[in-house]
């Protein structure tokens, strides 16, 4: 009986502690004296690409002239399309301590990852290391020195304190404008457009014809106006107008009388069909090529899909309408006080129990800071290299100034996006990096999104609706839980596995406890 | 002790099977409840009109997040349910054949027509597992394709040109690009529906250009026919 009870009680602890398996808590990561190269690393990098084959083609190459200067280390790419799903899994693998060793990813996400102690590497004493650090005297390629870097991108690294990240590219919106259609209706585009303006016109432009055709394209669909990513619409035009979205602290201050005035206004162009979202209605660049959207938003990163002449086309050729694309920043409220987003991929590396391994993973991480990766994955799309290394090579200006010569690597609205980050670079802004802060961002969209839902839906849209939305969004992306507040709120009900564990655990004590009793019995005690 | 540990033991076990309770009773043949719509209402309607229809499910993308993509039916059309409302127990229960009464609004999304925001409960009553419906002859012509958007359907003799790869490893779509008669279109291996481990992903990441192709799958819409295709035969 008691070998049974024995097994028994070593099995439930088995089960019990299994929930746990491979969670290790690593060790803080500090710079080995040398990097040892007699032996050989296998590092995993996940790379995010924008459904673009050449982003591929740059990764590819870049990992095979690496593995050509350190023939000791050896990289596994892993492909994404998707910020959200690197995301999902990176998160995924924490826990069974599988991270990758390099991983492209947003700020907003290495909050969430460094939840758990020693997760991703604290890029502080890499950065400067004399030996190993960014142009240091031991590193075998000719990447930046820090001086090098563009210090708006780098700084946008720096958590509580620390750098987690380094810049890998970066991107702003960009408007996105059919001017054939806009000068047919009269009007001249001016360098920085206001959200007055560009309501004005969306909304002129649904003038119909007695057939029920839109004037202005002589088709039966148009959405004059199509924003990509509403959580940007929202984030910008808050910061446009000096109002509350959060603070360093964690704060969340986005359930305020701005938000409801922004979306007030929104949804009085929505409710006359003038303007719709990606959500909604799918890809402005689609409309746009169509003819059946004026003024596009999306990603300067997108900028290869935009115009008739795009080289990267996503609807059949016949629906394809001639007509000249011109790019300009985002609409504002005070053209002398512009804001756009500072956006793009960052890089960051997880820790692992090998400091030679992590160191590396830091060395692959910072050849992608060379000028053949930073110019070659700049090419692929409106991206803006992160290196002054870079942007002042006799390569990039030349690539920059070629603008129009081809439709393919030199299509001219993608380096007019490009162009229109380069010239603007001051006036680009980041949102406040917190655990949590990747839910505000989500929720910020979601409040432009239900606001459009409602209108669509013939909800009447007054106080009381955004009432409701304000409490719904607070409780669907518990904002009330993230940042320095909530603490010791409740967090709902536990998960399954959790209950299983606990359960298990509970089990093999009263197991434990009634074997004791029989001993004890059985001794007489 | 014996007596003790043998009630512990059968406390522990009647605790950890509590969840398994499983309903009794027979299906009856015909559905006990009605819609408030038809497949004409769906077809009539407004986009963002709320609508309640009756559908069997003919197929579904994974679960994730409390949400689940729906393929279904019923005797005059098909319905595309986009990442309807479900917790995973009762994702879980969805087969082909399952009755579901279904509360969405009506959305387009890149030419899709579907069912948005949708929730839905599992009806007592046999639901129907539809047949593919040939659409060969009709299948250069977009116009007439659309008429039977979201069905199960069948297309034969299709012309592969070239084979695309999403560049995802997470989400690993494969895009097939065919000729039907003149006409250009793509069918995707939806890696959500037909996962890498599935024949039908095996079978059209090895199809060559040139090949000539009978599918069945669900007929999709991006930007023009975009058939999910379930299942390939290679002449």
């Amino acid at each position: 009986m008691m070998k049974k009870l024995v097994i028994l009680i070593s099995l439930m602890m088995l089960i019990g502690l299994s929930g746990c398996h491979g969670k290790v808590s690593n060790t803080v990561f500090e710079v080995p004296e040398t990097f040892d190269e007699t032996k050989t690393y296998e590092i995993t990098f996940w790379a995010k690409n924008d459904s673009n084959k050449n982003q591929v083609a740059v990764y590819k190459g870049a990992i095979e002239d690496f593995e050509k200067i350190y023939p000791n280390i050896r990289v596994n790419l892993g492909l994404y399309t998707d910020y959200g799903q690197i995301y999902n899994d990176v998160i995924t693998n924490i826990s069974t301590n599988t991270t990758p060793n390099v991983c492209i990813t947003y700020p907003d996400h290495i909050a969430t990852y460094i939840t758990g102690a020693n997760t991703v590497v604290t890029l502080d004493e890499l950065l400067t290391d004399e030996k190993y650090g960014l142009g240091g005297s031991e590193v075998k390629f000719d990447g930046p020195d820090i001086g090098e870097m563009v210090p708006e991108f780098l700084n946008e690294g720096i958590i509580n304190g620390s750098y987690y990240a380094i810049p890998f590219m970066r991107s702003t919106e960009a408007l996105y404008i059919n001017k054939t259609y806009v000068e047919k209706m009269g009007y001249e585009i001016p360098e920085v457009v206001t959200w007055d303006w560009i309501w004005k016109i969306a909304d002129e432009a649904m003038a119909r014809n007695e057939d029920g055709t839109y004037v202005i394209n002589g088709q039966n669909v148009l959405i004059p106006f199509i924003y990509k990513s509403t959580d940007n619409m929202m984030i910008t035009m808050l910061k446009q107008l000096d109002a509350g979205y959060s603070n360093d602290d964690g704060e969340i201050l986005i359930f305020n009388d701005s938000t409801k005035e922004i979306l007030k206004e929104i949804a009085k162009h929505t409710a006359l069909g003038s303007f719709s979202t990606f959500k909604i209605s799918s890809y402005p660049a689609n409309f746009l090529n169509a003819g059946q959207c004026i003024f596009a938003i999306d990603s300067t990163a997108g900028a290869t899909w935009m115009g008739s002449k795009a080289p990267l086309v996503d609807i059949p050729k016949d629906q394809l309408v001639e007509f000249e694309t011109v790019v300009r920043p985002v609409p504002q409220y005070d053209v002398s006080n512009e804001y756009m987003i500072s956006q793009g991929p960052s890089i960051c590396i997880f820790n692992k129990s090998d400091p030679d391994e992590v160191l590396a993973s830091w060395l692959f991480a910072q050849y992608l800071l060379s000028n053949e990766v930073q110019i070659g994955y700049g090419k692929t799309e409106g991206y803006l290299p992160v290196t002054y290394k870079a942007l002042n090579s006799a390569e990039y200006q030349d690539y920059i100034n070629s603008s129009g010569i081809d439709n393919d690597e030199h299509y001219s609205v993608k380096i007019d996006a490009t162009k229109l980050f380069m010239d603007n670079t001051e006036h680009s802004f980041v949102t406040s990096v917190f655990n949590g802060s990747a839910s505000l961002r989500t929720a910020a969209g979601q409040l432009i999104e239900e606001t459009c839902k409602g209108v669509r839906r013939g909800k009447t849209i007054d106080d009381e609706f955004f009432d409701s939305l304000y409490k719904d969004i607070n409780s669907l992306y518990r904002l009330d839980q993230v940042g320095g507040r909530g603490v010791n709120k409740d967090l709902g009900e536990l998960p399954a596995a959790s209950k299983i564990l606990i359960g298990s655990l509970a089990g093999v004590w009263i197991l434990i406890g009634a074997y004791v009793l029989y001993k004890n019995r059985k001794k007489g005690v | 002790m014996k007596k003790l540990l043998t009630v512990l033991f059968a406390l522990m076990l009647v605790f950890s099977l509590t969840g398994c309770k499983k309903k009794g009773g027979t299906e009856p043949e015909t559905p006990n409840v009605t819609a408030v719509n038809t497949y004409a209402d769906f077809v009539a309607a407004n986009n963002d009109d709320a609508l309640e229809l009756l559908m069997s499910v003919q197929g579904h993308q994974s679960w994730w997040d409390n949400k689940v993509t729906i393929y279904a039916q019923d005797d005059d059309g098909g319905y595309f349910l986009y990442e309807a409302k479900a917790d995973e127990e009762t994702a879980k229960k969805l087969v082909p054949g399952t009755l579901i009464l279904v509360t969405g609004f009506k959305g387009e999304w890149a030419g899709e027509v579907e069912l948005v925001d949708a929730t839905f409960e599992i009806v007592e009553g046999k639901g129907k597992v539809y047949d593919p419906v040939d659409l060969s002859d009709i299948a250069d012509n977009a116009d007439k394709l659309k008429e039977h958007m979201n069905q199960k359907v069948a297309l034969k003799n299709l012309y592969v040109v070239s084979l695309d790869h999403k560049d995802s490893d997470s989400d690993p779509d494969l895009y097939i690009n065919i000729l039907a008669g003149e006409t250009a279109y793509s069918l995707c291996v939806e890696n959500y529906l037909t996962n890498p481990d599935t024949e039908v992903y095996k079978i059209a990441k090895d199809l060559q250009p040139g090949s000539l192709i009978d599918i069945e799958g669900f007929l999709y819409w991006y930007e023009g026919p975009n058939p999910h295709v379930t299942a390939i035969t290679v002449h």
